[in-house]
């Protein structure tokens, strides 16, 4: 049975704003966000860890620019963690971190609980449980780890600009060719999920996204096309533009490889098309 | 053929395995497509050519937009404008002769992937890409892959997308591909234009600081004229250095033997031309030699003994003329040469065989 419980003795009002109904809801893996591995108390830093605080930053920044703008709201899912409930909610306590609730969850029956909360986009770093939770009918995205780290004389974990990559073969590439294209029914299914919680999340991030100007904006939006070429690229930067979606970067690749690219790249969150496993990015592992 | 492309350019297996999927992936959906386009070669095969957007398009009037009133008006102004077609830029003609190269390629070699790939690299912002877009189509050029960063430096993204030449108007970027081992070159365009051949794709080379190293170059600067020619001579068998565009050259080579082996040569549709400051008495042998040594052939090899290129290349014709000195770039331009500057060697620290004054750091 799936637990849930409120962060305890949260002062800030800021953390009341967030409760407001236009509150984007991500769900974000304990995995991601601390050390499990290690039992200390606090619990040490993950590798997506300085991804919270940047969420955070967003969100302030957002608040200021403009009080009707959405902001995000995070839920953290621990999955098989139920023995370090307590460690892991005063860890967040401890770093600052403004989760507004917890859910603890087996590998089993993660996807259901998700879809019992009314999470708008699940992010995860492991592509296996972005896809399971596509193919359930639960908006996911993968989150992934910097490989960039912070200069000497940074103020620690400042994270900006927060990237964000949208697919522009789930935006541009026209269904009917997929299946001509030789791609399963499953796949088919994963791509239709992955494109249907990306265009809800994109539009939110379209209203985040208008609030700052085009440069030194601590929000940032990058479209990739892995299949399409010049066409598919167009249409995507038009589709997005309707939806109010300003993008920043724009790469077609055109079958070339995206490894590399994404290494470039570095996006913070990257919603994947769904065609088939990502698991082949080891700029990303 | 992947040698190709740059050593660093090879890969590990995770990468490879990843590298095959999205090709698969990409040519299943290019195929369903059942477009007369052609399709994009495979990178690790292809000799891939980034061009920047001011390169490929004049783009002159809306960069004073940019320099004067900001991004923000800039990028307006280009969506506003966004269905009307951007004129052709210097890099244009170049572009236009490579996709001349690839149809022969494909007649002669349809299942192939040893082709010129054409990248649009710049840090334009994606917003500006839907008018690059509308105008590549306009000319129907085959530039199926883009890389807009938006305001980054691309330099970072070249070997990406395994790129092997990169052309630019902006001198600090080109400076970084060097530096990073990549052919780059700063190009100028003229405002008087030779007629050029739709037929054939002719590229020139300057010999030292573009296809060598600068080394004897430095000599000249440094010890005079004399002791250059003498020291040509003592070393006449010893291989020159590399230099930046060696690679590139290597790489025309690779595509010319395929014409050859098809009993093309006399009707190869690219030419390359070696176009010296040296002589060839005192100091060709040399460079022929370590020509030699490399395994490369070169079509012509031009001898000026000091005289102006500009003349010379009025001649040539060439899509592109690559040279490490501004004097000679500017000559080439005066007589309607598209000329493409390597920053490279101590030939920056000279004009007109003077040192110039080192210029204040930019920003």
């Amino acid at each position: 049975m799936p637990s849930f419980s409120l962060a305890h003795n949260v002062k800030n009002t800021f953390f009341l704003l967030q409760m407001r109904s236009n509150a984007f809801e991500i769900a974000v893996s304990c995995h991601a966000v601390f050390d499990t591995n290690l039992r200390t108390d606090p619990l040490s830093k993950g590798v997506a860890f300085s991804f919270i605080k940047a969420i955070q930053d967003i969100n302030e920044k957002l608040a200021v620019k403009n009080p009707k703008s959405p902001l995000f709201n995070v839920i953290l899912v621990a999955k098989d963690l139920q023995e370090h409930q307590s460690t892991i909610v005063s860890s967040t306590q401890h770093y600052g971190l403004q989760i507004s609730r917890f859910c603890f969850c087996n590998n089993e029956n993660f996807t259901q609980s998700l879809q019992s909360t009314s999470v708008k986009l699940f992010l995860s770093m492991q592509t296996d449980d972005v896809c399971r939770a596509l193919q359930e009918g639960v908006p996911a995205a993968l989150l992934c780890p910097q490989t960039r780290f912070p200069a000497e004389g940074d103020k620690e974990e400042v994270v900006s600009p927060l990237k964000v990559l949208l697919s522009g073969d789930a935006i541009g590439l026209p269904e009917e060719r997929l299946s001509e294209a030789g791609f399963s029914q499953l796949e088919l299914q994963t791509f239709r999920a992955a494109k249907a919680s990306m265009t809800e999340f994109a539009l939110v991030i379209a209203e985040m996204r208008r609030c700052f100007d085009r440069e030194d904006s601590p929000l940032r939006v990058a479209l990739m096309t892995v299949l399409g070429s010049r066409d598919e690229m167009a249409s995507a930067l038009l589709t997005a533009r309707d939806w109010g979606l300003e993008v920043d970067e724009a790469y077609c690749l055109a079958g070339a490889s995206r490894g590399p690219l994404l290494n470039c790249i570095q996006p913070h969150i990257l919603c994947y098309d769904g065609l088939y496993n990502v698991t082949e990015i080891p700029a990303l592992s | 053929m992947s040698e190709i492309k740059p050593d660093d350019a090879v890969a590990d297996g995770a990468q490879d395995a990843g590298e095959e999927k999205d090709w698969v992936a990409a040519k299943a959906f290019f195929d369903s497509l059942k477009t007369k386009k052609p399709r994009p070669p495979k990178p690790r095969y292809a000799v891939t050519i980034a061009v920047s957007s001011r390169t490929l398009f004049n783009l002159s009037e809306e960069r004073k937009l940019y320099e004067e009133e900001g991004l923000e008006k800039y990028v307006a102004y280009q969506v506003e404008h966004e269905s009307e077609p951007l004129k052709p830029g210097a890099a244009f003609p170049f572009v236009k002769a490579l996709m001349t190269v690839n149809s022969r390629l494909r007649e002669l070699y349809p299942d192939s992937e040893e082709l010129f790939d054409i990248v649009l690299m710049t840090n334009n912002h994606a917003q500006v890409g839907v008018r690059l877009i509308n105008s590549i189509n306009h000319y129907d050029l085959t530039i199926e892959r883009f890389c807009m960063t938006g305001g980054q430096s691309p330099i970072g993204y070249l070997k990406a997308y395994m790129t092997n030449l990169y052309l630019s108007k902006d001198s600090e970027k080109v400076q970084e591909a060097i530096e990073e081992g990549i052919a780059a070159a700063t190009m100028f365009s003229s405002d008087v234009e030779n007629q050029l051949s739709d037929t054939q794709l002719r590229v020139a080379f300057d010999g030292d600081a573009v296809l060598f190293s600068d080394e004897s170059e430095i000599i000249v600067k440094k010890h005079g004229l004399d002791t250059f020619f003498e020291h040509e001579k003592e070393f006449e068998n010893k291989p020159l250095a590399q230099g930046p565009l060696k690679c590139f050259l290597e790489a025309l080579g690779k595509l010319q033997r395929k014409f050859y082996a098809k009993n093309q040569r006399m009707n190869c549709p690219i030419r390359t031309f070696l176009v010296t400051a040296r002589s060839a008495a005192s100091s060709g042998a040399r460079v022929l030699k370590t020509l030699r040594s490399w395994g490369l052939e070169i079509d012509e090899a031009l001898f000026l003994a000091g005289a102006p290129k500009g003349p010379l290349l009025q001649k040539i014709r060439p899509h592109i003329f690559f040279d490490d000195q501004m004097f000679h770039i500017e000559g080439a331009q005066e007589l309607g040469t598209i000329a493409a500057h390597v920053p490279y060697g101590i030939g920056q620290k000279y004009h007109k065989g003077k040192l110039i004054e080192q210029p204040r750091s930019k920003k």
